[in-house]
């Protein structure tokens, strides 16, 4: 291996950790950033509150459209302005980083060597309710051939709500959502988007499969795989498991593939009978 | 206080109040990983190692917010990862901001960097292959295949496991790198 670079870098990087008045000064920064951002965002969401709509109703199922343009299913951005952001997936959220110096948001699906897909948002676009996520379909090509695709799309006229929650938050951007299956219907936006919101894979989406921590439609997920992505969806979350996996959590023994929404595989640990039990159907 | 064995997330969460040697050790561990990330996508390897070390010094810089998460720290790290490879790619440099805040000394690679980096890159392009050929397999051989080359496992374990004999084990072993070998001549 690269002793010298990783032991110059180690060296580097443990000076700058420990080092207080780097510290103070970052963290200066950071204050400095969050307070902005904070403040920013106080005044937005008291104009919401004012002034934005209160158009509350439900959106039904079938005058959900599905955009022609989208190739995969992250669709949804929360953005918090605390250096932190959520990709809300048909499967489940995911955490993301904020760069702190240009305000761009981005996420990497897999966590190994090889890209299995990820993105990034500029902060504008993503509050603008369009984020472009950059997936190189060959890793050793780069980024140079753009294969971005719009991350959202659109609801009927006079959406409507999500809720948030708990709380009923009006919709201010087009966004492409469908109501849950269970529980209160819901629509998702950028800026509030929370795990319970559901959201549709897009036609060509389906390759992308869920998998799931437990054998349970609310445990954590991962959204695995773009359209390109090899092996069926037991394949593909057991992978996910070995190279991935769920904090410390051993792979299971066995994964069993269930139908889930909008005809996206669900995968949990499990056996036979397993999508029985949680009120799915087995694929 | 050793951290070989502490969790990535014990590590940020140590060097989020100032544990330097957490966060070398959460370096250690990952460098590589996201030396290989960039390496396999940029051409220029003093690039690529200006990458690495401006995503570690972007996890520095973000410490102070760090909190622990359900999903991998992993994700966050190759989210900062692939931000600045976008940014490179946009802006065709490596904007050294982070590192250039934390006072990091940025490192000019030497011939044996050059050739470990190039190295990287190889090992993951070659890894892109190799993991599609194996997911390729019919699911006993991959299964097979995974569990005695990359877990080393004996064929008395898998075949007590999978319930079949051990000569079962050995023919879908041998016949999933024999498969896989010939996808990788074809690629």
């Amino acid at each position: 291996m690269t002793n010298d670079l990783f032991d110059h870098y180690a060296r580097e990087f443990n000076r700058a950790v420990a080092e207080p008045a780097l510290r103070r000064q970052v963290a200066s920064r950071a204050a400095r950033v969050g307070v902005a951002v904070f403040a920013c965002a106080g005044v937005v969401a008291a104009a919401l509150a004012l002034f934005g709509p209160r158009v509350e109703r439900e959106v039904p199922a079938d005058d959900l459209r599905p955009p022609s343009a989208i190739s995969s299913s992250f669709s949804v951005l929360d953005q918090r302005g605390d250096g932190t952001g959520t990709i809300s997936t048909p499967h489940g959220d995911f955490r993301v980083g904020l760069d702190d110096n240009t305000g761009a948001i981005c996420f990497e699906v897999f966590n190994t060597t090889v890209s299995q897909g990820g993105g990034c948002f500029s902060k504008a676009r993503a509050r603008a309710g369009h984020g472009s996520l950059v997936v190189p379909d060959d890793p050793r090509r780069g980024l140079d051939k753009d294969t971005s695709f719009r991350a959202f799309g659109v609801v009927p006229d006079g959406v409507s709500y999500v809720v948030y929650h708990g709380e009923r938050v009006p919709v201010r951007n087009n966004v492409w959502g469908a109501p849950s299956s269970r529980g209160p219907r819901e629509v998702t936006i950028p800026g509030i988007g929370t795990r319970d919101i559901s959201v549709l894979t897009a036609p060509k989406a389906s390759a992308l499969t869920g998998c799931f921590r437990t054998a349970d439609v609310d445990a954590d997920t991962s959204v695995e795989m773009g359209p390109e992505g090899p092996g069926s969806p037991v394949e593909i979350c057991e992978r996910y498991w070995r190279e991935v996996g769920f904090g410390s959590d051993p792979v299971p023994e066995s994964l069993v593939a269930c139908q889930g929404k909008g005809d996206a595989p669900w995968v949990f640990p499990g056996r036979e009978g397993t999508c029985e039990a949680l009120g799915l159907d087995p694929l | 206080m050793s951290w070989q064995d502490a969790s990535d997330d014990e590590l940020l969460l140590a060097a989020a109040r100032r544990d330097g040697d957490a966060f070398e050790a959460f370096f250690r561990r990952h460098a590589p990983h996201v030396l290989a990330f960039f390496a396999a996508r940029v051409e220029d390897p003093e690039v690529a190692a200006d990458l690495m070390a401006e995503t570690f010094a972007g996890v520095v810089v973000s410490l102070s917010r760090y909190q622990r998460r359900p999903e991998p720290p992993t994700s966050w790290l190759f989210g900062i990862a692939r931000y600045k490879l976008a940014d490179y790619a946009r802006r065709q440099t490596v904007q050294r901001k982070a590192m250039r805040r934390l006072g990091i000394e940025r490192r000019e690679l030497d011939d044996l960097d050059l050739a470990q980096v190039e190295h990287l890159s190889e090992l993951a392009a070659t890894g892109v292959v190799v993991r599609d050929e194996l997911a390729a397999l019919p699911a006993t051989q991959r299964l097979a295949v995974e569990a005695h080359v990359v877990h080393e496992r004996s064929y008395q374990e898998i075949a007590t496991d999978a319930n079949v004999s051990e000569a079962v084990v050995r023919q879908r072993v041998s016949r999933g790198l024999r498969r896989m070998k010939e996808g990788l001549r074809k690629a």
